[in-house]
Formats: C-alpha cells, sequence, structure tokens
C-alpha cells in the first residue's frame, strides 16, 4: 500500500524554500527557520509570492513530489508536472484510446453516476438530521435518485451532462439549508465563480481548487495524463482527468467541509473581503483554518466496497486512480467510481 | 514507523567533522528535537539506508549511536514538557 505523505502548504509572502542535502529548508519572512525532511512530503503547495530555490524544484521534479503554484486570487498557475516520473507510455496510449468521444461514455456515465449518489447521500443525511417533514425535499431527493435510471441510458456525452446539470441543481437547492448560521450573509445565488460573488462560492471554489491539486496528484501518481478526461474535454491548460476524478468527491469532501466550518462558527462573515464590483475574496486567517479543515478531513476513513476497508482519503483516492488505470489496461470490465456508504 | 536516533560523537580531531556530518544525515530523515536527538519517520527500507550512511560517519572506537524503535503508535510512547515543541511530520497541518 502506498504510504500516506503530507503536504507542505507555504502560504506566508516572503518566506523561502532551499534545498540543503535531502531537506527542504523553509526560512519564514521574520527570520525563523525550518528544516523539514522531504521523505515525508509528497505534494508541495506554494501560494503567492514565495522564492523557490531551482534547486528546490528540480528536487521535486525527481522525486515525484508535486508542486502546484497557485496566484493570489486562489488560481493555479502552474504545476510542476512529474510525467518524467511516473508515466507509462503504453497506459497513455490506451488512455488516449478509451478518452475518445465516442469511448468515453462508459467511465463517464460511472463518475456521474457516483457522483450523483454521493450528493444523494448528502441531502438523506440532512434529510435525516434536519429536515425529517419537509415534503419538498423528500420529493427532491427521490427525483434526484430518478436522474440515475437516466443516466445509465444516456446516448452520449452531451445528454449524460445535461442529466448531470439537472441533478446539480436539485443538490445545490438545498445548500442554503444546510447552512445552518449566519444564514444572511452565508446565502448563495447559485453556483457562480471567477470571481465567486458570495461568500459560500468563495469558499466552495477555494475548496475546490485544493481539491483540484490533490486530485493532479492522484492521476500523475499512477502514471496517467491529467489532462485527458472522460466527462471533461480536453481544452488547454485544463486537467480534465483530474476534473473527472474529482466529481465523485465533491459534494463529500468539500461541500461537507464549507457547511461544517461555517456551522461551527470556525469561519464567520467577517473572513471575507468584498470587493467594490462583489466579488467575494477570503482573507488569509480563514484560508488556514479552511486548509486544517481540509487535511482533518482527508484522514477521515470511508468504507471502500472494492477493497473491503475503512481507508483514509489518501488512500482512496490512491485506489480509485490504480482502478481506472486497472481499466485502461483491460484488467476489469469498468471503472467504479468511488460511493459512499 | 518512528525510530528515535541519538548520538553521542567524542571531540578529538575530528570530532567536529563527523558532528556535523552525523547531524546533516539526520536531518535528511527526520526532525531535529533536541541537540543530538532526531526522530525519524521512516520506512524498513529508509531505515536501512538512515544506518549505513550513519555507521560509516561514525568512528566506532569513540562514538556511538543509539536507535529506539517506537513504531506505529508511537504517539502513546512520546511525552513533551517545556519548550521547543517539534513538528511531527505525519500527523501535523504543514502550512507556514
Amino acid at each position: 500500500m502506498k504510504k500516506m505523505l503530507n503536504t507542505l502548504f507555504i502560504e506566508s509572502p516572503k518566506s523561502s524554500l532551499r534545498m540543503e542535502g535531502e531537506s527542504i529548508v523553509l526560512r519564514l519572512a521574520n527570520g525563523e527557520k525550518k528544516k523539514l525532511p522531504t521523505l515525508n512530503i509528497d505534494s508541495l503547495v506554494i501560494r503567492g509570492s514565495v522564492y523557490v530555490s531551482s534547486r528546490v524544484l528540480a528536487y521535486c521534479a525527481k522525486h515525484g513530489i508535486l508542486v502546484s503554484y497557485f496566484s493570489v486570487n486562489d488560481r493555479m498557475l502552474f504545476k510542476i508536472d512529474r510525467s518524467l516520473a511516473g508515466s507509462n507510455v503504453l497506459l497513455r496510449r490506451a488512455q488516449h484510446e478509451a478518452t475518445k468521444a465516442e469511448n468515453a461514455l462508459p467511465v463517464a456515465k460511472s463518475i456521474v453516476m457516483g457522483k450523483i449518489l454521493n450528493q444523494h447521500h448528502e441531502l438523506q443525511r440532512y434529510k435525516r438530521e434536519y429536515a425529517k417533514e419537509d415534503r419538498r425535499l423528500i420529493e427532491d431527493i427521490s427525483k434526484l435518485k430518478h436522474q440515475l435510471r437516466y443516466v445509465e441510458l444516456a446516448k452520449d456525452l452531451d445528454e449524460l451532462r445535461g442529466y448531470e446539470g439537472v441533478t446539480s441543481s436539485l443538490y445545490f437547492k438545498y445548500f442554503n439549508d444546510r447552512i445552518r448560521k449566519h444564514k444572511r450573509e452565508f446565502f448563495m445565488k447559485g453556483r457562480n465563480r471567477r470571481p465567486p460573488m458570495d461568500r459560500v462560492n468563495a469558499l466552495l471554489s477555494y475548496g475546490y481548487q485544493v481539491l483540484y491539486h490533490d486530485m493532479i496528484g492522484l492521476v500523475e501518481s499512477v502514471g496517467l495524463d491529467p489532462a485527458m478526461g472522460f466527462l471533461h474535454r480536453d481544452r488547454p491548460g485544463r486537467m480534465s482527468l483530474a476534473l473527472d476524478m474529482m466529481e465523485e468527491f465533491r459534494s463529500l469532501v468539500i461541500d461537507r467541509l464549507v457547511i461544517r466550518l461555517i456551522n461551527l462558527g470556525q469561519i464567520t462573515p467577517e473572513d471575507f473581503d468584498i470587493s467594490a464590483s462583489g466579488s467575494v475574496r477570503i482573507k488569509d486567517k480563514a484560508r488556514r483554518i479552511f486548509l486544517e479543515g481540509y487535511v482533518d478531513q482527508k484522514r477521515e476513513s470511508y468504507f471502500h466496497f472494492y477493497t473491503g476497508e475503512k481507508l483514509k482519503l489518501p488512500h482512496l483516492w490512491h485506489v480509485q486512480g490504480q482502478l481506472l488505470a486497472r481499466y485502461l489496461r483491460g484488467n476489469i470490465e469498468g471503472y467504479p467510481a468511488f460511493v459512499v456508504r | 514507523m518512528k525510530v528515535l536516533v541519538c548520538y553521542d560523537v567524542a571531540r578529538d580531531d575530528n570530532g567536529a567533522r563527523r558532528l556535523r556530518k552525523v547531524a546533516r544525515i539526520c536531518e535528511d530523515y527526520g526532525i531535529r528535537v533536541q541537540y543530538s536527538v532526531f526522530e525519524c519517520l521512516v520506512d524498513p527500507a529508509q531505515l536501512l539506508m538512515l544506518k549505513r550512511s550513519l555507521e560509516q560517519a561514525i568512528n566506532m572506537k569513540v562514538d556511538s549511536l543509539r536507535y529506539y524503535h517506537l513504531g506505529k503508535n508511537w504517539k502513546n510512547k512520546v511525552e513533551h514538557v517545556g519548550a521547543k515543541v517539534a513538528i511531527d511530520m505525519e500527523n501535523d497541518l504543514l502550512l507556514f
């Protein structure tokens, strides 16, 4: 089993990273120095004005440590491609073949079904705890589940995306209800991004970006090309396969985390900067709280139907990546999406 | 698994040099918790490599090394009091 390693997040401006032997030396703006062995790190997330020496980058590329660089506005600007370390050209040819529009449907269906089932699970949980009597919700939950039947019968990707859209809007309809604190400030008017126009959307977008980083790592660690996706089609600069792999986990990991942080009062309405144009940014302090929550969430275990064990998220992701690779090699019939139980 | 590495390097002619070398090797594998004490989170293969490079660096006649194998559930075997709490590479969030 792959060992679960830590992610190093560097958010403090004017800090620097250098190599010394096999360890990374981090120097913060206040002069504080920390030495971290790279042995226990498997990815590096850098944000804003951080100096990183070329030796650090070379070391990371060589040892398969994923480096993502985010702008101050939380957009991923670049990542270090470690394809030399982990790529397998035969597997990639198989991936290329399988992601062609006419072949992509089976996996895309599985992904969408996984997503729908996990969204269904979240709404069921909410209903059980807070809204047992809500007729409208009960009806929508069954509608949502009903979409699965259509998905199964979908004839092409466009049709499939249509059903995905329907379920997503059914699911997001109840997002505001699930927020139980500062309801007036934490209110989303639909999903919007680039820039996010309300606090909830800002949190969701940020969370999806962080998850995106992890999904790229997942895909690359099993030797696949993150840019060739099934459900998401090719577009320059877009890591479509990473986006595909995210679908099963959005509601489970990020949506749940956002709601929890708001409901527990760990993130409050004051944690945001709102510009004159209405776009919303998360303040640095809240971003740290968010990342702490995210890392906690990653340590949670979920039952995995395939291995029959409870796995922590990084392990579980790795298993999903291996299952996809196995499907592409022709060892299993289809790609089984992860469904929470 | 967690291994605690402690060392004593004699202060002879080459002592300072060996001392630096030993420390540098340890830094690559773990976190310094006290002056000549390191906590290393390693797998069996990595431990082997660590031991090999350390044992090549010291002078067996005058220096000594001690390894304490704390295993997987090392958490309830370690207690810290006072200043300079070390980072736990396995569980702490590495956010700076």
